[in-house]
């Protein structure tokens, strides 16, 4: 996985969810992240990056790893 | 198994429930609860959807699809309603709501939502993140018993000492005095209307003469409205004025958490020439008078009726009533002209 993609993924979400996080950050340990934040930081980063997440890989995002990885993967695709 | 949604179907009713209890124990309002069969047929055109992944509910919605005529031409669109996740109770479901909305762009594109209980519910929030036209349908109302409206109204009997003040007000003959002074409880004089039992079939030509007005309106032929407002439910009130029509409820409320205990009559959903608003919003304003209800609502979002409702002496109230447009329905919209109220969405619930 790219360092930067994660690097960056994390300051978007940092900047979205108002919060400190750190690559392991999920829904489940950032108080800020529910719905609407999910929303807001998945359309951040689809802007970012251009594209569009399939549901599948909504589903796989559970931590700020697996999104820095999807995005990853989908910029290299 | 990654999170599926599909339709929903009679083996997956113990489910829902089990979603429902989870969401209730999670401290999710009471009103936040999927139907418990997949087949609720309170309004025609219902698809039900359920987001499951391994065997667990773990959100839905409803599609309503309906006719809609923008600017004279006819368009689908569907009323997305009712979306559930279990985001609201576990983040750890977050993302549920996204996957529900775009799914359901996916199946439908001209997308509708309404109502939403205000801009701070996470449904708006969510919708207006993804660039969907909102705006608020006005709420309007008259009081037509003062003392009644004083002693009921919920928003304003906030604190031990506005309950006392409006308690006296009521007694004393001061707040209606106040009231009608501020033009607030000025009853019409009687107005001529002609009561209907069902719309079929003089509501056809209606529709036929009238709908070309509009900017964006919901089907409102006689077999759609045969079907919204079924003769045999007594409880909607059906007149005809001026070249246009309306349908009314009169509610004894009971413990209302708005209205209290006031009878209050509603102007549900009204349609004609444009220059007949005037003339139904009078006749429908006249008879609910005249029945004698406390208190007169509406929700209306275009001018014309707007107007007609402050010719009967109607005022504005803040409204948590919301419109949500999905792009691809503001594109075929292209601009104002919108006539929506609550005969639109879910229909008249909570009236």
């Amino acid at each position: 996985m790219n360092e930067q993609v994660l690097s960056r993924v994390c300051e978007i979400a940092s900047d979205i969810l108002q919060a400190d996080v750190t690559p392991d950050s999920s829904p489940e340990t950032v108080e800020n992240w529910d719905s609407v934040q999910n929303l807001n930081l998945v359309l951040a980063l689809e802007e970012e990056y251009g594209f569009q997440f399939d549901p599948e890989e909504m589903d796989q995002a559970k931590n700020l790893t697996s999104l820095a990885r999807i995005v990853s993967a989908k910029r290299g695709a | 198994m990654p999170l599926q949604i599909l339709p929903y179907t009679y083996d997956i009713v113990g489910e829902v429930r089990e979603f429902n209890r989870r969401l209730l124990a999670g401290g999710a309002p009471a009103d936040q609860q999927f139907p418990e069969a997949p087949e609720p047929r309170w309004m025609p055109g219902m698809e039900l959807f359920v987001a499951v992944e391994e065997g667990k509910v773990r959100g839905g919605y409803i599609l309503r699809r309906q006719q809609f005529t923008a600017h004279g031409t006819s368009l689908s669109a569907a009323h997305y309603r009712l979306p559930l996740s279990e985001g609201i109770v576990d983040r750890k479901y977050a993302m549920v709501g996204l996957r529900l909305v775009r799914d359901a762009l996916a199946r439908e594109p001209r997308l509708y939502a309404m109502g939403m209980g205000g801009w701070d519910k996470p449904l708006p929030q969510m919708l207006k993140s993804l660039r969907w036209t909102m705006s608020e349908v006005p709420f309007r109302f008259k009081v037509a018993h003062p003392a009644r409206f004083l002693r009921n109204i919920r928003v304003l009997r906030t604190s031990a000492v506005r309950r006392a003040g409006l308690d006296l007000a009521a007694w004393s003959g001061a707040g209606w005095l106040g009231m009608k002074a501020l033009g607030l409880a000025r009853a019409l004089p009687a107005v001529e209307c002609e009561g209907a039992e069902r719309f079929a079939p003089w509501a056809d030509e209606v529709w036929q003469r009238a709908h070309g007005g509009y900017g964006l309106l919901g089907q409102r032929d006689a077999a759609t409205l045969d079907q919204l407002y079924p003769a045999s439910d007594g409880r909607f009130l059906r007149m005809r004025a001026g070249g246009g029509w309306a349908v009314l409820l009169d509610t004894q409320m009971r413990d209302h958490k708005q209205f209290g205990d006031m009878r209050v009559g509603t102007i549900v959903d009204c349609f004609g020439p444009i220059d007949s608003a005037g003339a139904v919003m009078r006749g429908a304003t006249s008879l609910l008078e005249r029945r004698g209800v406390d208190l007169l609502v509406s929700n209306q979002s275009h001018g014309a009726w707007l107007g007609g409702l402050a010719d009967a002496g109607f005022r504005a109230g803040p409204s948590n009533y919301l419109l949500a447009l999905s792009p691809k329905l503001a594109e075929a919209v292209g601009g104002g002209g919108i006539h929506v109220n609550r005969g639109d969405g879910d229909g008249p619930i909570h009236l």
